[in-house]
């Protein structure tokens, strides 16, 4: 327990991580890039959705680009509802026999904002079969407790809507949830752009961050996974370093006192 | 088709892996094939 705190290493449904970076392997270009930036990105968590297998074709097997020593974490894009997310979740875990699970239950479709009560009935449901819940919601402190009261390890509020690249839109939000749920695992997911965005998240108090298309729509993925990578390291020693106090008026850092004058 | 990390359900439910060989399906049921894709 103490190697895990003085390392700041990340633990989360009884595994422990070094990387709070968590990737996903969707809009790239090729498996190629894919798995170089996957690579770069140090991550040791990698989400995948689940699909139809076309049976009029051959579909090459994409699982096998993954790193096998990563977590992989099912998700449930694409569903609506909580039945359909119920589901797919359990599909997922007879076919990765993972009881690992990021529940996704979307409300519209053009603005791919959650149903949060409808993530919270899948959430019930599925944190009483023993699944290993992750929920994506959106960043509303009241939605996490109940989460966390039904039974899941970790919260997963927005920074903004799935690959918008806004960053985070309601830091004072993010920031209160942490100091209200002081013990609670918080992972950022959706919304980050740029490597500022990753560390931000991280500086407000985000114990890991998930994030897809600011790496695989960057114009050099393996670059951006690279920057990302130090962003999310960089915000979380600022964060357990403690800020300097913010101050309306100037306050000098060279003694007044013995200046030339 | 492989049959490692692919999972199937029949009208909604899913079929564990040991049960595919001895299942009995009908013409009127509906079936579901997964596997994962890329996504976020």
């Amino acid at each position: 327990m103490t190697e895990i705190i003085k390392n700041d290493l990340f633990e989360l449904g009884g595994k422990v991580f070094n990387s709070r970076l968590i990737i996903g392997t969707g809009k790239y270009r090729s498996f190629e890039e894919m798995q170089n930036a996957h690579k770069a990105s140090g991550a040791e968590m990698v989400t995948v959705a689940v699909n139809r297998v076309p049976l009029d074709r051959k579909v090459e097997s994409f699982l096998d680009y993954l790193d096998p020593d990563m977590q992989i974490l099912p998700n449930t894009a694409g569903c609506y509802d909580a039945e359909h997310a119920i589901r797919t979740a359990r599909l997922a875990r007879e076919a990765l026999e993972t009881d690992w699970i990021k529940l996704e239950v979307i409300g519209d479709q053009t603005t791919l904002l959650p149903d949060n009560e409808q993530t919270l009935e899948a959430a019930k449901v599925l944190t009483e079969e023993g699944f290993i819940v992750l929920p994506y919601f959106s960043d509303d402190l009241i939605m996490a407790k109940k989460l966390l009261d039904i039974g899941c390890p970790a919260v997963m509020p927005l920074a903004a809507p799935i690959g918008s690249g806004l960053g985070v839109q309601n830091p004072a939000n993010l920031k209160i949830m942490r100091e209200q749920l002081p013990d609670a695992i918080i992972i950022v997911d959706a919304g980050v752009g740029v490597p500022s965005d990753a560390a931000i998240a991280m500086e407000l108090g985000a114990d890991a961050i998930l994030m897809n298309t600011a790496i695989a729509e960057s114009a050099n993925a393996e670059q951006m996974a690279h920057a990302m990578k130090f962003a999310v390291r960089a915000g979380r020693l600022g964060f357990r370093a403690g800020r300097m106090p913010k101050r309306l008026y100037a306050s000098a850092s060279s003694p007044i006192e013995g200046a030339i004058k | 088709m492989p049959t490692e990390r692919v999972a199937i359900e029949v009208n909604k439910m899913v079929i564990r892996k040991k049960d595919w060989t001895t299942i009995n399906i009908k013409d009127s049921d509906q079936i579901e094939i997964i596997h994962f894709v890329g996504g976020g």
